[in-house]
């Protein structure tokens, strides 16, 4: 049954808090950005709507995975004609695994936005492209006279420094 | 260590760009089951993927969980921000829950206390310094007054803007802003082709680029072009032919002077730390270097010189003549360590078209440097071509190398060099100096003697006060 007194205060601003590290699980679990946000506003409806149950003693992420976990395998079953990345066997045994991963992760973006500044200016500017100006991985080889196959995989590694730095500094104080 | 770890990258890399074939996913798939190590690379790529694409601010947000701006002015009558934000945060979940929206309730009463309707266009903050915003929240604006600190967003129109206080700035919609006062850097990429700066003297027309506008003490307009290009015109006018005054593309800098809104060129232009950037009214001048001006008397010549205060050091911005991605940078000899006495100059970045050869002689330009107090001024000079005489009599080559690069494969001054163990095409610069005792104008020749022909790279300057 709804709860019908509304959300606080403080649980809205644990949500808020919580949306980055919320999208990225999502987007993990649909194996992609598309329809992550339509997913990402239900699972907010449903945490607003059931926001009683929360315990404020409990990590508020882990509670909110399992609704967004829920949302994600719902908006996969209204898919079922489209194209899924991930399997319903995956979808499941990965949404765990993740839930393990949920302490601090909503600080993590503060901590990417740190090591991104550590980047070499030519790798930052390669994830400007990318992710700022939204070039796709294709013209930015193109525009660089390199092969996509190398660009794809430079990218790789960015990403995967970044998830390294992000991943060490983690509620450490600051990245120097 | 695993062969086919090429193989999951690039099956990775398919499904984060959504190109994956039917085949592609089934692999993907059977490599997920069988392969912890896989999924946790999976979990890597996806998340910092994920948290990239919210972070600046592609990621739509559901509008109802739009925040409010904090107000900047001081008033007793006002909510504490952190409260006041919770609390109009709260007011958006109660609008979900309740499935109606904002706009259709002016005033909503919740447990006593009245929300307003937030008015303005939505952004998503990307950086955030001395700014009452934080990384990652998304907040409605319409007009912004800032005295200090940094402020980084993307409006929803796409167009990312950049500045630092003072500035006073407001949005007329998601397209559109009205800047009365400070600096900011405008970056419209592929997505806010269109995107209007107005100002007292002008509008700027953005289409697809990367720019800075100031609006200076008197009132004049200062444009300046890093990437792509735009079209300048009159203030309160309709963007028309009639009324542009200029288009200005990468490496070019303009006023429009508050006197009579004519536009001329730019000489100089101060840049914010190592990058392409316009500073804030209020960053720290060069504490040598007054101005640097030449004698190209050229119409819609609109070439600027660039100063980084102390920005001298490995990897920095040496011209503004080259697309982003290819900008032209000063670095080490390779297994060498930068040059000591190099690091902290003032560093201005000069043009390649300053070089430019016209009926095969080299041009008469020089380059004055106005010098505010005694220091050492060092031309970086491209090796393969003979010293001017200019530079052989007033001053000495120091013996210190550098290189610039990376060049474009097509620029003549690298027509005959080889690629480096990286594949880029770097120049080798030796490093003259003459000491100036006083406060004095110092003139900077051509790059070649008269009636050669010049295909080399133009020569940098740097300038160190003297101890």
């Amino acid at each position: 049954m709804p709860d019908t007194s509304g959300p606080t205060p403080e649980f809205v601003q644990r949500l808020m808090a919580s949306q980055s590290a919320m999208y990225a699980f999502i987007v993990s679990l649909l194996g992609g950005v598309n329809d992550a946000d339509d997913v990402l506003q239900e699972t907010n409806m449903k945490l607003c709507r059931r926001c009683a149950l929360y315990d404020r003693e409990q990590p508020f992420l882990r509670w909110a995975y399992t609704f967004a976990r829920f949302e994600v395998m719902a908006h996969r079953k209204s898919k079922q004609r489209s194209r899924l990345v991930l399997d319903d066997e995956l979808v499941v045994r990965m949404a765990g695994e993740l839930e393990e991963y949920a302490e601090k992760a909503d600080s993590r973006l503060k901590v990417l936005e740190r090591c991104i500044e550590r980047l070499n200016p030519r790798h930052r500017e390669l994830i400007s492209a990318r992710y700022s100006r939204g070039e796709a991985v294709r013209d930015i080889a193109e525009r660089l006279a390199r092969p996509e196959n190398a660009m794809a995989a430079l990218f790789y590694r960015l990403r995967k420094m970044l998830a390294d730095c992000v991943h060490s500094n983690i509620g450490k104080e600051g990245l120097s | 260590m695993n062969k086919d770890r090429p193989t999951f990258e690039q099956l990775c890399h398919a499904v984060l760009e959504g190109s994956a074939s039917e085949a592609e996913l089934e692999q993907f798939r059977e490599r997920l089951h069988s392969s912890a190590a896989d999924r946790e690379a999976y979990y890597q790529q996806m998340q910092i993927h994920a948290l990239l694409i919210w972070q600046n601010g592609r990621a739509a947000v559901p509008e109802s969980l739009v925040l409010a701006p904090m107000d900047y002015s001081e008033k007793s009558n006002i909510i504490p921000f952190p409260f006041r934000r919770a609390l109009l945060a709260a007011a958006a979940a109660v609008t979900l829950l309740l499935g109606f929206s904002f706009w259709l309730v002016p005033d909503l009463s919740y447990r006593g206390l009245s929300l307003a309707v937030q008015k303005g266009v939505s952004v998503d903050i990307l950086a955030s310094s001395g700014a009452p915003y934080q990384v990652g929240q998304r907040v409605m604006l319409q007009r912004l007054e800032m005295q200090t600190g940094s402020l980084r967003f993307r409006v929803s129109s796409g167009a990312v803007l950049d500045f630092e206080g003072p500035v006073s700035l407001e949005f007329l919609n998601p397209m559109r802003l009205r800047l009365e006062r400070g600096s900011i850097n405008t970056d419209v990429g592929n997505e806010a082709k269109g995107f209007v700066v107005e100002t007292p003297t002008a509008n700027v027309l953005d289409i697809g680029t990367r720019f800075g506008t100031s609006v200076c003490a008197d009132g004049s307009t200062d444009i300046a072009v890093f990437d792509g290009e735009v079209h300048v015109y009159r203030a309160g006018l309709p963007l028309s032919q009639e009324s542009r005054l200029a288009s200005l593309v990468e490496g070019e800098a303009a006023r429009v002077s508050a006197r009579d809104a004519k536009l001329e060129r730019l000489n100089m232009l101060t840049l914010k730390g190592g990058r392409l950037q316009v500073r804030g009214l209020n960053s720290p001048d060069s504490p040598v270097v007054l101005n640097v001006s030449d004698n190209i008397k050229q119409a819609n010549f609109y070439r600027c010189y660039t100063i980084l205060p102390g920005g001298m050091a490995e990897g920095a911005l040496a011209s503004l003549s080259f697309k982003a991605y290819l900008q032209l940078k000063w670095h080490a000899i390779p297994g060498q360590p930068f040059p000591e006495e190099l690091k902290g100059a003032d560093l201005i970045g000069t043009f390649q078209s300053f070089a430019k050869h016209e009926r095969g002689e080299t041009s008469k330009n020089d380059i004055s440097l106005d010098l505010s107090r005694p220091c050492a001024v060092y031309v970086l000079f491209d090796t393969q071509a003979t010293p001017p005489e200019w530079l052989q009599r007033d001053f000495r080559d120091t013996g210190l190398r550098v290189r610039s690069g990376p060049w474009g494969k097509f620029a003549r001054a690298v027509r005959d060099l080889d690629p480096d163990a990286n594949g880029e095409l770097n120049l080798t610069h030796s490093v003259w100096r003459r000491d100036v005792l006083s406060a004095a104008t110092v003139k900077l020749g051509p790059p070649g003697n008269l009636g050669t022909s010049y295909p080399y790279a133009m020569y940098g300057v740097a300038v160190k006060a003297l101890e």
